[in-house]
């Protein structure tokens, strides 16, 4: 091979091919890397798309029934025995003793019937009356509208040896939040 | 003029720059005429030195196909350097600018062809043992380029001081002297030089070319003569200085080669009649025709008398002149063949049909064999520079450093446009931020609405103290004739069937107890009525909008049973003995109401998974 040829396949091809080469690489992976960078944005941009659309579907959803929340957390938060009994005794407190009388207020010791079979957080409460049915009636609507938690489990009415009274025997099991900190 | 360097003595990388230069700088990769010979370009510069007194010189363009008139140069101008005149390279100059002006012949050309036809010189050499008998003529031209030395047999020749090409003998079929080497001096090199440095300067192809004159007579031959003879052909082309003895056998293959020099004061050489007939002898010629062609206006009557004088016209050999038809010296100024060289291409096909063209050695002779250039400086001139192949791959890599800084520069405009689209690596940042935030924001609504419909469907009034004893209440007359003894209530749920349900079902239940009186059977009949307690519950339903009373086949029920028997009402101070003889049917009513785990009102098993449980107090 003449030294001509040499130099030139040397110096001008190779060369050039080299250079070519390191273009080709480096215009492949700059590309390939802008390219990559582009498609994440991009998909950060349709992400945050999807995610502010899937916001507001969540705050839609949620828009007028925190409300309701925040009243069911006024009786969820604390302890459920003082509450029974301070509701309680606001609202019998209006009637006579001949009316409706609070006779007893515990906790019964065996399992809920009906959510005993759940992994729901709950409290059992004993309740006995003496009195009318109407004011028991009463009595028992206001409880429960002010205490919607509470689920009647066991209602037992039988009449006492006075024609006018009944003797009401009422099981209450009572829903509880199972970690009040983490009511909304 | 380029300052050009020996490549052997570069490095590779200078010698690529040198290459560059060239290719940029001259003409030698666009135009071919720079690797042709000078017998191929159009416009021909021809010297013919013979020695008869000042060279001839005319110059011919086979664009036109006219000859005229050449510079009027002298034996100075050819002398080397040392012996030149002064100015004789500024004079050769204005002469080789003139040819290229001269309008005479046509447009000015594009290149120049000086053919030096040397008449005057020419010695014959035998090769060495080793190449003597090679028969493969090819290698031993390159072998004789390549070391002069080892193929040229006679060491004592001075041959840095000679040119040298070989001439096969194709007629000798066998033994040695196979071919011979014809060697030329190098007296015109400086000539040479000075006609390749003006070109070069000027970056315009001039090619020098050095034949030997009668090899260049010998390749035309055929035009000249009829036939070969059948007892073979002796040729003597007759020069000023020396005459060229050319023996061919019967078939006018080429068989023997000798240069005769004359003796100054005679035309011919000494002896030729002797040297003939022993020449023809050698060479078994039994009966050869002697033939003399004459050059540069030589009398050649002294060598036919001499000729004569050996023996011609005898019986042994004949002797005639060879004489150009008209024809062909109408072509050349001044009758001069050797001029006819400058059109050798046109002659070729005439060449074929000549009858001596029948035989392989003139066929080899028009090939080239004939025309072989004897300019050493030339070809020693020529290896400085790359050939036209290695000049047009450097255009060619020219242009793809062209393409490929176009390519580099649309493949940054494209990346650029590409990466125009993206805001930054800040901007990146910030938006991973937002979404980290969009996420957590998503993942915390998502488990508050988690919370509220947890706590939506647990609050849902599925059993009511109130509501239980509103049941009651209208399910018995208030006329009487029904005495309850007690009212039981009870909410059960039913254990989960398989792990997979999120709910389970529950049944409400109502037993009544009690007493009805003989004549109120329809009451107590109505008591147990699926539909009469249906109707009850709907009504709680709409009027209390009491979802838990709605009764839907699909996943609720509603089942009403009773028992009764004889019995009166026990005395228990309540009612006086009279009035509770009259309620003498016992019953016990039973009023089951289930929900299925599918209901909206089953109860969820377990609240969700944020919430954590702590087990049923």
């Amino acid at each position: 091979m003449s030294i001509y040829r040499k130099a030139i396949l040397v110096h001008g091809l190779c060369v050039l091919g080299l250079a070519v080469l390191i273009l080709i690489g480096g215009a492949w992976y700059g590309l390939h890397r802008v390219r990559t960078q582009r498609k994440e944005i991009q998909a950060s941009a349709e992400e945050a798309r999807r995610l502010t659309a899937e916001l507001d579907a969540a705050r839609s959803k949620l828009r007028g029934r925190r409300e309701q929340m925040a009243e069911w957390n006024q009786c969820l938060r604390g302890e459920v025995a003082q509450q029974i009994s301070r509701v309680l005794q606001e609202i019998t407190e209006p009637y006579r003793e001949d009316e409706l009388r609070q006779v007893a207020l515990g906790r019964p010791a065996n399992r809920s019937t009906i959510a005993g079979s759940t992994e729901n957080s709950y409290s059992r409460f004993e309740m006995v009356f003496e009195g009318g049915y109407e004011p028991m009636q009463e009595v028992l609507a206001k409880l429960e509208t002010r205490m919607p938690n509470l689920v009647l489990e066991e209602l037992l009415v039988e009449p006492t040896r006075n024609a006018a009274v009944l003797n009401f025997r009422i099981v209450f099991t009572c829903w509880s939040c199972p970690n009040p900190s983490r009511l909304s | 003029m380029h300052d050009l360097q020996d490549p052997r003595e570069l490095g590779l990388a200078q010698v690529f720059r040198q290459a560059q230069m060239l290719a940029r700088q001259t003409s030698r990769a666009t135009c071919p005429d720079w690797y042709r010979s000078a017998l191929e370009l159009d416009r021909q510069w021809h010297i013919l030195i013979d020695g008869s007194g000042r060279p001839a010189s005319f110059v011919h363009d086979r664009r036109c196909g006219r000859w005229v008139e050449g510079p009027d140069i002298g034996e100075e101008l050819l002398r080397d350097r040392e012996r030149s005149a002064p100015g004789s390279d500024e004079r050769l100059d204005s002469y080789l600018q003139g040819i290229l002006r001269d309008d005479r012949l046509g447009d000015r050309p594009r290149s120049l062809g000086v053919v030096v036809q040397v008449a005057d010189e020419m010695a014959i050499a035998d090769l060495s043992a080793e190449f003597s008998g090679e028969t493969d003529f090819d290698r031993v031209r390159a072998a004789l380029e390549e070391s002069p030395r080892q193929v040229i047999a006679d060491s004592t020749l001075e041959l840095d001081a000679l040119a040298w090409k070989i001439l096969p003998q194709w007629g000798l079929r066998n033994g040695d002297r196979r071919s011979v080497a014809v060697l030329l001096s190098r007296r015109l090199d400086h000539f040479l030089s000075r006609v390749n440095l003006f070109g070069e300067a000027r970056n315009i192809p001039v090619v020098p070319q050095v034949l030997s004159a009668p090899l260049g007579a010998l390749t035309m031959l055929p035009l000249f003569v009829g036939q070969s003879s059948p007892g073979g052909d002796i040729v003597l082309l007759h020069y000023p200085r020396l005459t060229v003895l050319v023996v061919l056998d019967p078939g006018a293959e080429i068989i023997r080669l000798r240069v005769l020099p004359h003796r100054h004061e005679f035309g011919f050489p000494p002896g030729i009649g002797e040297v003939v007939a022993n020449v023809a002898a050698s060479a078994n010629l039994k009966d050869p025709k002697v033939q003399v062609m004459g050059f540069g206006g030589v009398s050649s009557e002294g060598l036919f008398a001499e000729l004569m004088a050996a023996g011609a016209g005898s019986e042994d050999f004949g002797v005639g002149m060879i004489e150009p038809s008209p024809e062909h010296l109408d072509r050349v100024p001044l009758g001069r063949p050797e001029l006819m060289l400058a059109n050798l291409p046109q002659l070729a096909e005439e060449l074929e049909q000549a009858s001596l063209s029948r035989s392989h050695s003139f066929q080899e002779l028009a090939r080239g064999w004939g025309t072989q250039n004897f300019d050493r400086q030339s070809g020693e001139r020529l290896g400085l520079f790359p050939s036209r192949s290695e000049l047009v791959l450097l255009k060619l890599i020219d242009k793809a450093k062209i393409l490929f800084a176009t390519l580099a520069l649309g493949v940054s405009l494209v990346a650029t446009y590409e990466g125009a689209g993206i805001s930054g690596k800040s901007a990146k940042q910030a938006n991973q931020a937002t979404l980290t935030t969009m996420r957590t924001e998503l993942e915390q609504l998502t488990a508050e609405d988690k919370q509220i419909s947890y706590w939506e469907s647990m609050m849902k009034p599925r059993s009511e103290g109130w509501a239980s004893l509103e049941v009651v209440l209208r399910m018995i007359p208030p006329d009487g004739s029904i005495l309850l003894t007690s009212c039981e209530y009870t909410a059960t749920g039913e254990p989960p069937r398989n792990r997979a349900n999120k709910r389970i079902a529950f049944q409400r239940e109502w037993k009544l107890k009690g007493y009805c009186r003989s004549n109120a059977r329809a009451a107590l009949t109505q008591l147990s009525s699926n539909r009469y307690v249906h109707g009850i519950f709907d009504e709680i339903a709409q009027e209390y909008s009491r979802e838990a009373f709605h009764l839907n086949e699909k996943s609720r029920s509603l089942a009403v049973t009773m028992q009764q028997h004889q019995g009166d009402y026990p005395p228990n101070g309540i009612l006086a003995a009279n009035a509770a003889r009259l309620y003498n049917t016992c019953f016990d009513v039973r009023v089951t109401q289930a929900f299925g785990d599918k209901d909206d009102l089953a109860i969820l098993i377990s609240p969700p998974r944020s919430a954590e449980s702590e087990g049923a107090k």
